[in-house]
């Protein structure tokens, strides 16, 4: 993993741990337990009974940050990158698409700079993909390394 | 029949409770007469959920307490009324902890019918209310179906849920769902044991719409019908009012009857002035609720403003790969071939438009191989690094692709058939089959929005009148068949098939009084000839007992072509060969050659050839409701 990413400067900051978690400062792949989580796909009767979604839970659970912290747009931008991230990629290779701009949505990045962001992001993004150990990593990993690409970019 | 019942009990609370009656509170709001009126007032009922069982009296369908003011409100629509109001009238500490607040639905009724209630009401601030629809704010509200899933025994007649439409990314709107409350990794058996003997809680959920479409769309591969209803504002104030009143609630789950279609129909039949469940079944299934939204008022006009599909990675492909030109094509399958290494070389005599459409089709073929193989091959996996790495190094463009028009799931056929047969059999001779199927389609059925070619049956029992005998001929559990026939071509795409049946059947056709029990199972290939025809093979095999002298163990290949020569006609032949596995010397071939003529989803006329040991003759009139 740190072979794969040390060519790429930004994205290896961005990959270093976050030691507080302060509202601003929090990185929901550490504070909020979202890096360990599955993605549970089974289904309609699944879907109830998952508590994923359910922002409050998910950082009782994980018992390392407030629940507040973990209810914010950061932490439900990056649980839906984890979810998402076989469109969000290809959608940002493309350019467009209504997964970028819902990504967006979350986290409520202004219109005026929203073609920046994804073009900086698509730019990083690229040179991400075009190493060739990025088959080797995990989704998780994958969407781990865009989020922090993202909020570099976006906040 | 079942609301002469209802309205029986309903007296009869209103007699018993009389006394309690005779002193209205707030005297000024309601007489006696006004309050036992709107007991037995429909809406009010649905407010509560109270239904009568089969066997039971009037109750509230809601399990948690909560929900009910009064103490006998659960079986009382009376009381709970009576309650409602004097409660409503009470000033509490905190507001969000009113009457006003926890039940706005039935303060927005209530104030509707009782007019001077209004100026009794203390004034409240219901910040959770108010916050509340806040976050679940609509212009408009979908009904949502999506498609059936053969992977998941829970989800083969598909899932209704509600989408909250706004002037939000669509991905972000909110959804109202409805389903048990099973925990994690729970065991299949018990959860379809439990789903069907009431052995879950179930409440609503809101989740937005990207979670389904992820689950739905792109992992389960399934199309997302929706229908945009037309309802004026105050409706959708008030359904989302009730859903306000639902958040916490629980009710017992029940597969077959008070399930996923059963309570969002309950929940959409508060607005709409339609009976969106079939009363003449005792069950309920989402395509008996996509098919009654989509009836005719009584005051004329429809519910149904629109209707789009939000299509499964597979049908995206599948109409990508159709919309490419021939060199567009070739390239994707070389791509997808195996023994392709060079993507730059292969991708290189196309122009940047080419390129981008070839690799847009190749994104949706690798997220659709890793869904149907489990995880892609790690030549896959760099096959997609490249494909991406390729697309990035392009400048930003979108792709156009057609909409196709594909007939929508309520067009199919209803999914309950009784038929009726005149039969010769040439060892039998002449007989008159009756036929009644529980469910769902097979594959001669008119099939919109249903995986094509297809066989999804249940409950299905077949008996017939001879020589002034009624016996049994068949009765299946189940028997599910698919002929996944690949769209594309390419590898990893279809291509295959495979049934599954039990139940009770003669053992041929050459007698009438020989049934035997069993199980069988066949898998195979299948190919698509055309969009209408497909054939397949497939070796199968069967457990039977008792064994009639013939065997145990039955193993064979059976070959198919199934057709739609016109959109009225379709048929369905296939040949088969078999021997006992346990007395090799007990071995024959059959023939069945059905055909459907018709398109109307309640009735159609079939004929049907088969040979197994005996020439049959039949020609059917089947009816569906």
């Amino acid at each position: 993993m740190l072979k794969f990413i040390a060519p790429v400067a930004v994205v290896a900051t961005l990959l270093a741990p976050t030691t507080q978690a302060s509202e601003q400062n929090v990185n929901p792949w550490q504070h909020c337990g979202i890096g360990a989580m599955v993605f549970d796909n089974n289904g309609a009767a699944a879907a109830i009974s998952n508590i994923i979604w359910d922002l409050g839970t998910t950082a009782v659970s994980s018992k390392i940050s407030s629940v507040e912290n973990c209810a914010g747009a950061k932490a439900k931008t990056a649980m839906f990158i984890k979810q998402s991230y076989n469109n969000i990629i290809e959608e940002t290779a493309q350019g467009q698409g209504e997964h970028l701009n819902a990504m967006l949505d979350l986290l409520e990045v202004d219109q005026a700079s929203r073609q920046d962001v994804l073009t900086n992001v698509r730019s990083d993004m690229a040179t991400v993909v075009s190493n060739a150990n990025y088959a080797n990593t995990t989704p998780a990993q994958k969407a781990e390394m865009y989020y922090n690409t993202l909020v570099a970019r976006a906040l | 029949m079942k609301s002469i019942t209802k309205l029986v009990l309903l007296l009869c609370h209103l007699y018993l409770a009389a006394p309690a009656l005779a002193a209205p509170q707030s005297s000024a709001v309601y007489t006696t007469e006004q309050l036992q009126l709107l007991a037995t007032h429909p809406t009010w009922l649905k407010l509560g959920h109270y239904e009568t069982g089969f066997l039971s009296s009037l109750r509230s369908e809601v399990t948690s307490d909560s929900f009910f003011i009064a103490k006998e409100g659960k079986s009382s629509p009376l009381h709970e009324l009576q309650a409602t109001i004097s409660e409503m009238q009470v000033k509490v500490d905190d507001d969000n902890k009113s009457a006003q607040c926890r039940f706005p639905a039935r303060r927005l009724w209530l104030i509707g019918k009782l007019p001077k209630l209004t100026s009794q009401l203390p004034p409240v601030n219901c910040t959770e209310y108010k916050q509340h629809r806040i976050d679940n704010h609509a212009d408009q509200i979908s009904l949502v179906y999506a498609s059936g899933y053969l992977g998941n025994p829970a989800s083969m007649y598909g899932h209704l849920l509600l989408k909250l439409k706004n002037n939000n990314n669509e991905l972000l709107e909110n959804t109202f769902n409805y389903g048990a409350m099973v925990p994690p990794k729970e065991n299949k058996l018990k959860y379809i044991t439990l789903g069907i003997l009431g052995g879950y809680q179930a409440r609503f959920s809101s989740e937005e719409f990207h979670r389904h479409s992820h689950i739905y769309n792109e992992s389960e591969l399934r199309d997302l019908w929706e229908y945009e209803l037309n309802l004026t504002q105050n409706d959708i104030t008030f359904l989302l009012a009730h859903h306000w009143e639902l958040k916490t609630q629980t009710f017992t789950y029940y597969f077959f009857k008070q399930n996923c279609a059963y309570q969002i129909a309950k929940l959409l039949e508060l607005v709409v002035d339609l009976p969106l469940m079939n009363d003449n079944k005792p069950w309920v299934m989402p395509y008996d609720v996509i098919s009654g939204i989509t009836k005719e008022k009584p005051s004329g006009g429809s519910v149904v403003d629109k209707i789009r599909r939000h299509e499964s990675r597979q049908e995206s492909l599948s109409n990508k790969y159709h919309q490419l030109n021939r060199e567009e094509q070739s390239t994707v399958k070389a791509i997808a071939s195996t023994n392709s290494t060079s993507l730059k070389e292969s991708l290189s005599p196309l122009s940047l438009l080419e390129k981008n459409r070839v690799i847009d089709t190749l994104f949706d073929y690798y997220s659709f191989l890793k869904i149907s193989q489990s995880e892609l091959s790690k030549q896959d996996t760099e096959k997609k690094r490249q494909l991406l790495a390729q697309r990035f190094s392009l400048p930003p463009a979108k792709t156009t692709w057609k909409t196709p028009n594909k007939n929508p799931p309520h067009q199919s056929q209803y999914p309950t058939m009784l038929q009726l047969s005149p039969t010769y059999n040439d060892k039998l001779g002449s007989g008159l089959q009756l036929r009644f199927r529980a469910s769902y389609y097979d594959l001669l059925s008119l099939d919109a929005g249903r995986l094509p070619f297809s066989s999804l049956a249940m409950f299905d029992l077949k008996v017939i009148a001879q020589d002034d005998k009624l016996t049994l001929k068949s009765w299946d559990l189940f028997n599910i068949e698919n002929l996944s026939v690949s769209n594309t071509g390419l590898a990893g795409d279809g291509g295959y098939s495979w049934s599954l049946r039990a139940g009770v059947h003669n053992i041929d056709l050459t007698c009438n009084d020989c049934l035997v029990t069993n199980v069988s199972g066949a898998f195979g290939k299948s190919y698509r000839i055309n969009e209408q025809t497909a054939f397949y093979s497939m070796v199968d095999g069967r457990v039977q007992v008792p064994d009639r002298q013939r065997g145990h163990l039955k193993a064979g290949i059976k070959s198919g072509l199934v057709s739609q020569l016109t959109p009225y006609w379709r048929t369905s032949v296939s040949v088969g060969y078999h021997y006992y596995l346990d007395n090799t010397e007990q071995h024959s071939h059959s023939i069945n050659w059905e055909q459907r003529f018709g398109d109307a989803k309640s009735w159609d006329v079939r004929t049907q050839y088969r040979y197994d040991g005996a020439s049959e003759l039949s020609l059917s009139y089947s009816y569906y409701w």
